[in-house]
């Protein structure tokens, strides 16, 4: 078997496709995940400009590159996977954006804890508005960020997140167990301060 | 019906919690942490918030869409007509 390489500018389609049944099928499978895209763009770049770029970026690659996308396959985690590659080689220039929380100071402990006496369901989170979330999980470091933003944003499985972050899937479990578990942390504290909950005394 | 499930504590199951949440647990396994819930009022109640939290994250995450100026840029130059851009 050949492995055929070919400049990135060239635009080819799958042997027998002709260029509009190729436009049809990126239009059908991967259009649909654009807001996705955007979506996960935004968490990883962390500024609308950026993010912006980077999904545009992301979608033109994925065109030309829609012949190496197996059919079958999860279209999400193949777009995603063209859109962590684009945003670590060309985005992530100034490391330090913004307060990024320290993981390792958080007890691994679920809030249910401290909150069992006073609302066990856990309702104060619907208090909390999107905005604050999303400046929540902003301030994850980044390699728990993705973690968590692949699995509840763009819902893909342990082992396509593993495989989009060439990671081991041990790694993306215990990466995202933790990073829920500090996401949960930083949004208590948030809807303690905001008065949605009282603190409770350990 | 012969054979007894598989037993695990309290701690086995708390760590199986977001598997369980996420789908990725294998059928023996997950049915095993789901007999310890039954039987557990207090991992149940665990397993329960943490499901509510899991669910709230998705949800508050994923209601950002994408500025319509940069999808009709996109579907312009791919030239795409844009039919099927609604997930
Ligand atoms: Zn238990």
């Amino acid at each position: 078997m050949y492995t055929l390489i070919l400049p990135e500018t060239v635009e080819v389609g799958p042997v027998g496709f002709s260029p509009d049944e190729k436009r049809e099928a990126f239009e059908k499978e991967a259009i649909p995940y654009l807001d996705t895209v955007y979506r996960v763009a935004l968490r990883l770049a962390g500024d609308s400009t950026q993010a912006d770029d980077l999904t545009q970026e992301t979608m033109l690659k994925a065109y030309k590159a829609w012949h190496q996308y197996k059919q079958g396959t999860n279209v999400r985690a193949w777009l995603l996977t063209i859109l962590r590659h684009t945003f670590i080689n060309e985005y992530r220039r100034e490391k330090n954006r913004g307060t990024t929380v320290d993981i390792t100071e958080f007890e691994q402990f679920t809030v249910f804890h401290d909150v069992q006496e006073v609302d066990p369901e856990g309702r104060f989170f619907d208090r909390i508005v999107d905005d604050e979330v999303l400046r929540a999980i902003d301030q994850l470091p980044e390699e728990f960020r993705e973690c968590l933003v692949l699995s509840d944003i763009a819902d893909l499985s342990y082992a396509e997140i593993a495989d989009v972050m060439k990671v081991p899937v041990g790694t993306v479990k215990s990466r995202l167990f933790r990073a829920r578990q500090a996401l949960q942390r930083v949004l208590y504290d948030y809807a303690v301060e905001a008065g949605y909950i009282k603190r409770s005394v350990r | 019906m012969t054979s007894e499930p598989m037993q695990v504590d309290c701690k086995e199951a708390a760590k199986r919690l977001n598997e369980l949440i996420d789908g990725e647990l294998t059928p023996e396994v997950e049915e095993t942490i789901e007999h310890h819930l039954k039987d557990c009022a207090r991992c149940m109640a665990v397993f329960e918030f943490e499901e509510a939290f899991c669910r709230f994250v998705k949800i508050k995450a994923k209601r950002q869409t994408a500025p319509e100026g940069l999808k009709e840029r996109i579907l312009k130059e791919l030239g795409l007509s844009g039919n099927s851009c609604n997930e």
